[in-house]
C-alpha cells in the first residue's frame, strides 16, 4: 500500500501544481484540471521512455515531474494553497480508504479483466506488440497506463474513485457557472433531487470503482465542456484554456478508441464560433490525431502495421489528414458543423435503422428497456431528467446552456452510432439489454451533463428573470 | 399558486419519487459485488474464473508451456488466449489440430479427476458456453509442460499434460 500512497499523493500534488500553473479560480475544476495534467505528464513520460526500454522507469521520472509540477506551482502562485490543496489530497486519501481500507472495487466484467491483463503487461515493460487487435485497442491507453503505476503485479485501485470525483467535481465547477445569479434555494431545489437520484442508482455507484476508461473519457469530455463554456462566456479562448484543451484532447485521443472522434465532435461548439483563430483550430486537430498515432505506434500497432510506412512518417500522415478540415474553404461547413453533424448522424441512425431493420429495432428496445424500465441499473434517473427537461421548456436559455445542450445533442447520437458499427461485421445494432451493454456502459461519460443541462433548466424555469436579465446584460 | 412555486412541488415530488423507486424497485445490481481479498491482478483474475484466465493458471504453475490441440474457436476448437499466455509466461499455442475427441473413453472420468482448475471458455460462433478443465498430475510434477486439448463432452474441453494423457490407458494420441 505504500506505493499506492506515494503514487496518490503524487497525482494530487502534481494537480495542485498544474492547476496552480493555469491560474485555475475555481477550486472544483482546479481538482480536474490538474488531474488532466498529470495524466498528459503519465502519457507523455512513457510514451517517451518505454521505445527506450525504460517504461517501467517511467513511473519514477512521473513521480519527479508531479513534484515539479507543485514545485513550480507553489514558486509561482503560492496564494490561497491551502484551499487548492485541500480537496485533491483529501479525495486521495479517500480513495485509498475506499479501495484498500474497505477494499470496494468492481473487476467482475470482460473490460476490467483485459484492463488489468494490459496492466500487467505495462508494469513488467512487456512487449505491447502483442496486443496487435482490436480487443486491446477498444480498452484505450491513458486508463490502464494510469492504473499501472500500482505497486507490482497489482494496480493503482484508488486512481478510478479519484477520477470519478474529478469528473463529479468538474460538474459542480460547470453548475456554479451556469448557476451564477440563482437564489440559494433555486440553487437547492434544482440540483439535490437529481444529484441524490443519480447517487441512488446501481451504475453511477457501481461507476465510482469499476475498472474500465468509462470515467476517464467522462472527466475528459467535461473538461472540453468546461473549456468551451469559460470561452463561450469570454468569447475569447485565454491561453491557459487554452493549453488545458490541448492536454485534454491529447488524452481523448488516448482515452478509448472512439476517443479522437468523440472527443473532437465535443469540440465542435467551440470550434465554429468565429473567435477560434485557424492556428487554435489546427493544434485542435492535430493534437488528438498525433497522440491517437503515437499510441497506434508504441502501443496497439494495429493501423500502423497495416500501412507499412515509418512510424514518423504514419504519425506526420495522420497528422496532416486531421488537419484538412482546417482549411479555409471548410469554413463555411465549420461555422455550421453542429447542425450539421447533430443533423447527419440522427439521418445515419434512421438510414442504419431502415436497413437492418430486425437487430437495429432489437436494439431500440434494448436501449428503451435499459434507460426507461431500469434493465440498464441506471435507476429511473433518465426517465426524471428527460421529465424536468421538458417540464422546463422555456423560451431563452443562456448561452452556456445552450452549449452544454449542443455538446449533449452532437454526444448521444454518436455513441449511439459508434455503438452500431462496433459489432464484428458492420453496422448490426444498438447494443443489449443489461447493464454491461457498452452502450449503457457509454452514458457513464455525459451523464455529469445531462444531469448539470436538466438541473440549470429546471433553475431557469423557477427564476426565468436570471437568463432573461443576463441576456439583456449582453444586448 | 406562482408558476415558479407549482414547478419546485413538482420537481420536489419527481424527484423524491424517483429515489424511492430507484431505492425499491430498481435497486436490483449490488455496485460493488465484490469487496476485494487481494489486489494481486493474477489473484482477480484467477479467483473469478474469467473466461481467459485458463492461460494464467498454466503460466503461473509451468515454466514453459506449450499447448496443442486447440483448434479453432468458432469451428471444433475452444478459446484459449496466446496473448493472455505471453504477458504470464513463455508458451506457444498451436492452433492447427481440433481437439483429440475423448467423449466416448472409458477412462474420461479417471482422467478428469486429475482437474486442478476448471473455467468457461469460449467455442463455436464466440458463444461463453463451453467448459475448459486444466488436467495434470499434481503428484508427478511433469518436467515438461506439454498440454493437449481434448474434448470431454458436447460443451467440455479440457487441456491435459502430455504425460497423464500418455498413461492413460485407452486414450489414443
Amino acid at each position: 500500500m505504500t506505493l499506492e500512497l506515494v503514487m496518490m499523493l503524487a497525482i494530487a500534488l502534481g494537480s495542485i501544481g498544474f492547476a496552480k500553473l493555469l491560474r485555475i479560480e475555481s477550486i472544483w475544476f482546479a481538482f480536474s484540471a490538474g488531474l488532466v495534467g498529470v495524466l498528459t505528464l503519465r502519457s507523455l513520460t512513457f510514451l517517451a521512455m518505454y521505445p527506450l526500454g525504460l517504461g517501467s522507469v517511467s513511473k519514477w521520472v512521473f513521480v519527479a515531474g508531479c513534484l515539479l509540477f507543485f514545485g513550480l506551482g507553489i514558486f509561482f502562485q503560492r496564494d490561497n494553497l491551502l484551499r487548492y490543496s485541500l480537496l485533491p489530497i483529501a479525495i486521495a486519501l479517500f480513495s485509498i480508504f475506499t479501495t484498500r481500507i474497505v477494499g470496494l472495487s468492481y473487476t467482475g466484467q470482460t473490460d476490467s479483466r483485459w484492463i488489468l491483463v494490459v496492466v500487467r503487461q505495462l508494469q513488467q515493460n512487456g512487449d505491447l506488440g502483442i496486443f496487435n487487435d482490436l480487443n486491446a485497442l477498444k480498452r484505450g491507453f491513458i486508463y490502464p497506463l494510469t492504473l499501472a503505476l500500482g505497486e507490482s503485479q497489482e494496480f493503482l485501485t484508488s486512481f478510478t474513485p479519484y477520477a470519478f470525483a474529478a469528473l463529479c467535481s468538474t460538474g459542480v465547477a460547470i453548475a456554479q457557472i451556469l448557476l451564477r445569479g440563482y437564489s440559494r434555494s433555486t440553487i437547492l431545489l434544482s440540483t439535490v433531487g437529481i444529484v441524490v437520484t443519480l447517487f441512488t442508482t446501481s451504475m453511477w455507484l457501481r461507476a465510482t470503482v469499476y475498472i474500465n476508461s468509462h470515467v476517464a473519457a467522462g472527466l475528459l469530455l467535461a473538461v472540453v465542456a468546461m473549456v468551451s463554456l469559460r470561452a463561450i462566456e469570454k468569447k475569447r479562448l485565454e491561453t491557459n484554456d487554452y493549453l488545458l484543451l490541448l492536454c485534454t484532447l491529447f488524452l481523448l485521443g488516448q482515452v478509448r478508441a472512439e476517443g479522437i472522434v468523440v472527443g473532437l465532435i465535443a469540440l465542435l461548439p467551440l470550434a465554429s464560433q468565429q473567435f477560434i483563430s485557424r492556428k487554435q483550430l489546427i493544434t485542435f486537430l492535430i493534437t488528438p490525431a498525433t497522440s491517437f498515432a503515437v499510441w497506434l505506434v508504441v502501443y496497439n500497432n494495429l493501423g500502423f502495421h497495416a500501412t507499412k510506412l515509418p512510424a514518423v512518417l504514419f504519425i506526420l500522415l495522420l497528422a496532416a489528414i486531421a488537419v484538412v478540415p482546417a482549411i479555409k474553404w471548410f469554413d463555411w461547413l465549420r461555422y455550421r458543423s453542429v447542425t450539421i453533424v447533430a443533423g447527419g448522424s440522427l439521418l445515419a441512425l434512421l438510414a442504419i435503422t431502415a436497413l437492418y431493420p430486425p437487430s437495429m429495432l432489437k436494439g431500440w428496445n434494448a436501449l428503451f428497456e435499459n434507460l426507461v424500465l431500469s434493465m440498464g441499473r441506471w435507476g429511473f434517473v433518465f426517465v426524471l431528467i428527460a421529465v424536468l427537461l421538458l417540464i422546463s421548456i422555456s423560451k431563452s436559455y443562456s448561452a452556456g446552456h445552450k452549449l452544454l445542450m449542443k455538446i449533449l445533442i452532437l454526444l448521444v447520437p454518436i455513441f449511439m452510432l459508434s455503438k452500431t458499427l462496433d459489432d464484428v461485421g458492420g453496422a448490426r445494432g444498438l447494443g443489449r439489454t443489461g447493464w454491461g451493454d457498452s452502450l449503457n456502459r457509454m452514458w457513464i461519460h455525459i451523464m455529469v451533463l445531462l444531469a448539470v443541462t436538466a438541473a440549470v433548466a429546471v433553475a431557469n424555469k423557477l427564476q426565468p428573470e436570471i437568463v432573461r436579465g443576463k441576456s439583456n446584460e449582453k444586448d | 399558486m406562482k408558476p415558479a412555486r407549482s414547478i419546485a412541488y413538482l420537481v420536489g415530488f419527481l424527484s423524491a419519487l424517483t429515489i424511492a423507486a430507484n431505492l425499491t424497485v430498481a435497486f436490483k445490481m449490488t455496485p460493488f459485488s465484490q469487496i476485494e481479498k487481494s489486489y494481486q491482478v493474477e489473484d482477480i483474475l484467477v479467483g473469478s474464473k474469467w473466461i481467459a484466465s485458463a492461460p494464467i493458471v498454466l503460466a503461473s504453475n509451468f515454466n514453459d508451456v506449450s499447448v496443442k490441440n486447440v483448434g479453432i474457436r468458432t469451428e471444433n476448437g475452444f478459446g484459449f488466449s496466446d496473448q493472455i499466455l505471453s504477458v504470464w509466461g513463455n508458451g506457444k499455442v498451436d492452433t492447427a489440430n481440433d481437439p483429440i475427441d475423448l467423449r466416448n473413453s472409458a477412462a474420461l472420468n479417471e482422467l478428469l479427476l486429475n482437474t486442478k482448475y476448471e473455467t468457461d471458455t469460449y467455442c463455436r460462433e464466440y458463444l461463453r458456453d463451453c467448459t475448459l478443465a486444466l488436467v495434470w498430475d499434481a503428484t508427478a510434477k511433469p518436467a515438461g509442460a506439454e498440454f493437449i486439448g481434448v474434448r470431454v463432452s458436447d460443451s467440455g474441453y479440457a487441456l491435459v499434460e502430455a504425460g497423464l494423457l500418455k498413461k492413460f490407458g485407452g486414450v489414443n494420441r
